[in-house]
């Protein structure tokens, strides 16, 4: 409702109102050096490093930095490892993963350049369940395409003593979507612990369509189980329906979408949090800017560790 | 009498000037009491801030908001003048040996043929403080003014003040000296409003036809008022004409209203009632279909009185607004929205002369605002989803309110108030099958506070020069089984210099135990008044002010200046991208703290006349505000600091029956964020996009949207008409198209980064049809 309040105002702008392009004159700014990097256990090291753009630039070109040395360190002492980059920017281990419980440096030194850090932690493994049920919603012989409604109900149980933060995404099957852009789904998860207003697609007239994400944390229930229900729906190949049918209720591997619900670190939820609020409110008038958090010294972006648990429905 | 002493020693304990003041007092020992109302002798109706002077002495006073004097004057031979803008002056000799009440009427200048020679008042100079720190527009001015689409604002013309930011392009907002819209206490009739604001703030509450008098309040607040942080708006709706039947009607483009008036009890009361309705909705309903929209506004005014004795009268006024809009969509599947929103405010007062000298108004109010909000979508298909949202906020309101003329030195008010407010922040039902056979919803919190208030002021004289107004208040608020409680000191002091020059300065500590929790800068009715938590402490500030002023120049030219400096601390915004909207989360956990600071300097200069009036106002401020969660704990420039502010506003009477009007502003750009940087954020299916675009800020609002200007234009021809006259306004806002920004937003063009401004309004002409009987 507040969004259609929104959009009636600046309707009314938009009706009466013109635009014009301006040129302000923007300090000039000297780029910073931007990190990329998530950890998890299930890959190994990667930092992606590239520089940003000032807005004076003529051409947005967001070049990778090749000339760096990187270095990852544990704080307990048991690694130092060196990435190597692998071009464009991309420096990775080639066998070494992170381990839960533990947290990490990351050093980044350039001739001629101050030197970043950043330090984040992989968060403990926690007890995930869940059940799901598959309905089919419509059938579309002309595209032998079926729709098909998930509906996943999730429980998990993480630590007492520490602040526990989420990521909820739907990611679709790899044979139904090459952008892989995360599908619309609907979530009590943010209901449950009463936190961050869920930010929802909105249609141009102002109809709700679904979240593509959820970010919550466990404030109102440490310690105690959470349970939530994720409901999302998609369409289905026929050949892959077939399938389904044949196997009795399970999708093949290519065909099923998954809920990737991931337990984050602190510098992770504060980094996707402000970045979602600065996507969603971008184009909203008279809404202060977001700022997107970032805990890399000397530079932006983002050192985050995360555990992530796969809910296939297969 | 007791209780007069009673007010003295109350006033004494704290004030111990006004001991001082009163052991200097030569002529205490024989002296009268001439006391009185001053009324227009037109409607009938009184007029507040009348002066009443004698000059012999150098002794004034001016009438109260119900029209009343007290003026103790030695025991002989005086003079006495009564003046009020737009108002021939009655003048006096009396012969006073006891004390005395006298009935004045005003007779309106445009009532006074054109042979005889009258005395125009200079503009209205309040009997206390600074010209700058209590401002007032005749309605009169107010309603020849040049409006958007005709429709005539109050608040639109108070913006034209020095000291006074619209907020945003089109807004009827009033940030006083740095100060948020919730730093302004409004008042209607003595009962206070919480929205103010129609149409999503162009427009406001307040139908100039029914209103009496506009007052500003932004320095030197005196201690009678309080629950404020930056300044009091004072409304008083007109009582209506007690001597003949009267009324008028307005057409104008976006809305008509109407206003009917007239004696009861044959002269000894009388009563209005006014009303105002828009009809856009009514005018694009034919044009629609399968899809409905539909917006409207409407107010109803009314106002009664009697005179019971002749120390007694009674008043009742009461006020309703409401707004709504609503959407309807019938195609493959069903929709429907609406928001509603609504202020009833109701008033009971009491007048009583309970001595020559002593003057008593009690007033009952009950204030309730309500917004709802709902949405309706079915499908055969995606099930139902049904939601609903009600936010609201109620006020019952006692106050006393006693004045007393102790003598032509001293002028004691004191009183009190209590009142309960309930809190209603928010409640939401929701029931949904949409992906589930799930029904969910959360109550909103209620919440009770109580809250009560005593002051003592004393406006007293020493010498012949020096005019101090001293006071104190004390208040206290009750919530969650806590109490709030604070102290407010308010001193404001004038000293005559030579013969018209005034040097003016003020100090008030002021403390406000509710806020509004606003969404962004419009005034949108989803914003929320909250009470005083344990986690949001009660807001506090210092107002310090400084002035010069010259009362008459020449040719009805009056000039004054003043500097100003605020403090304001536990000042509340919006954390980062939160919303009021955010099911299961309590308020307290989606707001950060913070102070603020403000300063700067006005100058008005003033003209009056019956031909040509107007002024123009020059504000240089500074505004700025410092949150531990924003900017890097830094302090940064506030929303609506303007670094200069002009505004240039004439009525001439070019013949009899014609009457131009014009106006021009000019602010500084508001202050903005924009974007230094851009850079990539990555990750395959743990953003949004494979590889997004982030935006880099540096500093908060370092930087300025474009400067701020516009001319209105207005021609006002009139022509008696039998029983009235007939009014036809045409004119235009904007009148040179001046394309100012409403918001900026970052795009690509050819590659480039651009920033392309949105303006709101062009210029738009109006014309209204007015015709009173």
């Amino acid at each position: 409702m507040f969004n259609r309040v929104r959009y009636l105002v600046v309707l009314s702008a938009a009706l009466v109102g013109c635009e014009t392009t301006l040129e302000i004159e923007l300090p000039s700014v000297n780029p910073a050096t931007v990190v990329n990097s998530y950890f998890t256990p299930d890959s190994v090291w990667s930092v992606h490093l590239s520089r940003a753009q000032s807005l004076r630039a003529e051409q947005a070109r967001f070049i990778g930095i090749s000339d760096a040395q990187v270095t990852i360190t544990s704080k307990d002492g048991n690694l130092e490892l060196i990435l190597d980059h692998f071009g464009e920017g991309v420096y990775r281990a080639t066998m070494t993963h992170p381990k839960p419980g533990t947290e990490y440096q990351l050093n980044v030194e350039r001739f001629g350049h101050p030197s970043l850090q950043a330090h984040d932690y992989v968060p403990t493994e926690i007890e995930v369940e869940y059940t799901y049920k598959l309905v089919e919603a419509a059938h579309l012989a002309v595209f032998e395409t079926v729709y098909v409604e998930a509906h996943v109900t999730v429980s998990l149980k993480d630590k007492e003593e520490e602040r526990n933060y989420y990521k909820l995404v739907v990611v679709p099957a790899a044979a139904n979507n090459d952008l892989k852009r995360p599908l619309l789904f609907e979530t009590t998860a943010g209901s449950i612990v009463g936190e961050n207003a869920p930010h929802y697609d909105i249609s141009p007239s102002g109809e709700r369509l679904g979240l593509r994400d959820a970010i919550f944390s466990d404030r109102t229930k440490n310690g105690e189980r959470i349970e939530f229900s994720i409901s999302f729906s998609f369409a289905l190949r026929e050949d892959c329906y077939w399938a389904y049918i044949d196997a009795n209720t399970t999708l093949a591997g290519g065909c099923s979408p998954a809920a990737y619900l991931m337990h984050i670190s602190k510098a992770f939820y504060d980094y996707a949090l402000t970045y979602r609020l600065q996507r969603h409110l971008s184009a909203e008038p008279n809404s202060e800017p977001i700022a997107v958090t970032s805990n890399v010294n000397g530079g932006v972006g983002v050192f985050a560790g995360f555990v992530g648990y796969k809910l296939d429905l297969k | 009498m007791r209780i007069g002493w009673i007010a003295i020693t109350l006033v004494g304990l704290v004030l111990p000037l006004g001991g001082y003041a009163s052991a200097q007092n030569p002529i205490e020992s024989e002296e009268a009491t001439i006391n009185g109302f001053v009324r227009d002798a037109e409607s009938g109706e009184f007029l507040f801030g009348a002066h009443i002077l004698e000059p012999n002495n150098k002794l004034g006073t001016s009438s109260n908001q119900y029209g009343f004097f007290s003026l103790t004057v030695p025991a002989d031979s005086v003079t006495v003048q009564i003046s009020y803008v737009g108002y021939a002056m009655w003048v006096s000799d009396l012969y006073v040996t006891d004390d005395i009440s006298l009935s004045v009427e005003l007779v309106p200048i445009w009532k006074i043929a054109d042979s005889i020679t009258v005395v125009v008042d200079r503009i209205q100079e309040p009997s206390e403080g600074s010209p700058l720190n209590v401002m007032h527009i005749p309605i009169t001015q107010i309603q020849s003014l040049p409006a958007i689409l005709g429709e005539v604002d109050p608040l639109r013309s108070m913006q034209l003040l020095p000291g006074v930011q619209a907020g945003s392009e089109a807004s009827s907002g009033l940030h006083i000296r740095g100060g948020s819209a919730d730093q302004t206490l409004t008042l209607l009739d003595g009962g206070r409003i919480y929205s103010i604001y129609h149409l999503f703030g162009f427009y406001s509450v307040f139908n100039s036809d029914a209103l009496g008098h506009v007052n500003l309040l932004k320095g030197g607040i005196p201690a009678r008022f309080g629950g404020t942080l930056s300044s009091v708006l004072d409304v008083g709706m007109r009582e209506g004409n007690s001597t003949r039947h009267a009324g008028s009607f307005v057409l104008g483009a976006v809305a008509s209203r109407i206003v009917q008036e007239g004696p009861i009890r044959k002269g000894l009361g009388s009563y209005l009632v006014a009303g105002r309705r828009t009809y856009i909705d009514v005018l694009v309903r034919p044009f629609m279909e399968k899809e409905v929209v539909g917006y409207r506004f409407s107010d109803a005014n009314a106002k009664i009185n009697s005179q019971l004795s002749k120390r007694d009268k009674i008043y009742g006024s009461f006020y309703q607004g409401r707004d709504g809009y609503s959407y309807q969509n019938e195609r493959e599947w069903s929709y429907k929205s609406m928001l509603k929103w609504s202020n009833r405010i109701a008033t009971v007062r009491w007048n009583r002369l309970m001595t020559n000298k002593l003057f008593s108004n009690i007033t009952a109010s009950y204030s309730h605002y309500t917004y709802r909000s709902s949405e309706d979508y079915r499908s055969d298909l995606n099930g139902q989803y049904a939601y609903r949202y009600t936010s609201r906020i109620r006020e019952l309101r006692l106050k006393a309110d006693l004045e007393y003329s102790h003598s032509p030195r001293h002028h004691i008010r004191f009183g009190g108030t209590a009142a309960t407010q309930e809190f209603t922040p928010g409640a939401i039902g929701i029931n949904n099958d949409y992906g589930g056979d799930h029904n969910w919803g959360t109550g909103g919190t209620r919440l009770k506070g109580v809250g009560v208030a005593l002051y003592a002021e004393d406006m007293f004289i020493v010498g012949g020069r020096f005019r101090i107004n001293m006071g104190i208040r004390w208040a206290a608020f009750s919530v969650n089984s806590k109490l709030y409680q604070v102290a407010e000191p308010r001193v404001s002091a004038r000293y005559s210099v030579l013969s018209r020059w005034r040097v003016t300065g003020s100090y008030g500590r002021m403390a406000q135990f509710i806020y509004l929790l606003p969404n962004g800068g419009l005034a949108l009715p989803t914003d929320l008044w909250l009470p005083v938590t344990d986690q949001i402490p009660m807001q506090t500030g210092n107002i310090f002010t400084v002035g010069l002023s010259r009362a008459y120049l020449s040719n009805g030219i009056e000039f004054s200046s003043e500097g100003y400096y605020k403090t304001m601390t536990h000042l509340v915004e919006y954390k980062n991208g939160a919303q009021f909207l955010n099911q299961g989360a309590s308020w307290e956990d989606k707001v950060e703290l913070g102070s603020g600071n403000s300063y700067g300097a006005e100058v008005l200069i003033r003209k009056s006349g019956t031909s040509t009036n107007g002024w123009i106002g020059y504000t240089l401020s500074w505004t700025n505000r410092t949150f531990p969660a924003f900017n890097g704990g830094k302090p940064f420039p506030y929303r609506y600091d303007r670094r200069h502010d002009v505004a240039v506003v004439m009525n001439q009477e070019l013949a009899e029956g014609l009457e131009l009007s014009a106006v021009w502003t000019f602010s500084t750009g508001a202050a903005i964020s924009l974007p230094t940087m851009v850079y990539q954020a990555w990750s395959v299916a743990i953003s949004p996009c494979a590889a997004c675009n982030i935006e880099h800020f540096g500093q908060r609002n370092q930087y300025r949207m474009r400067n701020y200007h516009r001319m209105d234009l207005g021609i006002n021809v009139s022509r008696p008409q039998r029983g009235g006259e007939r009014t036809i306004s045409i004119g235009a806002y904007n009148a040179y198209n001046r394309k100012n920004p409403f918001y900026l937003y970052r795009d690509e063009e050819q590659g480039r980064n651009v920033f392309k401004q949105v303006s709101l309004l062009p210029i738009v002409p109006y014309i209204t049809y007015r015709r009173t009987y």
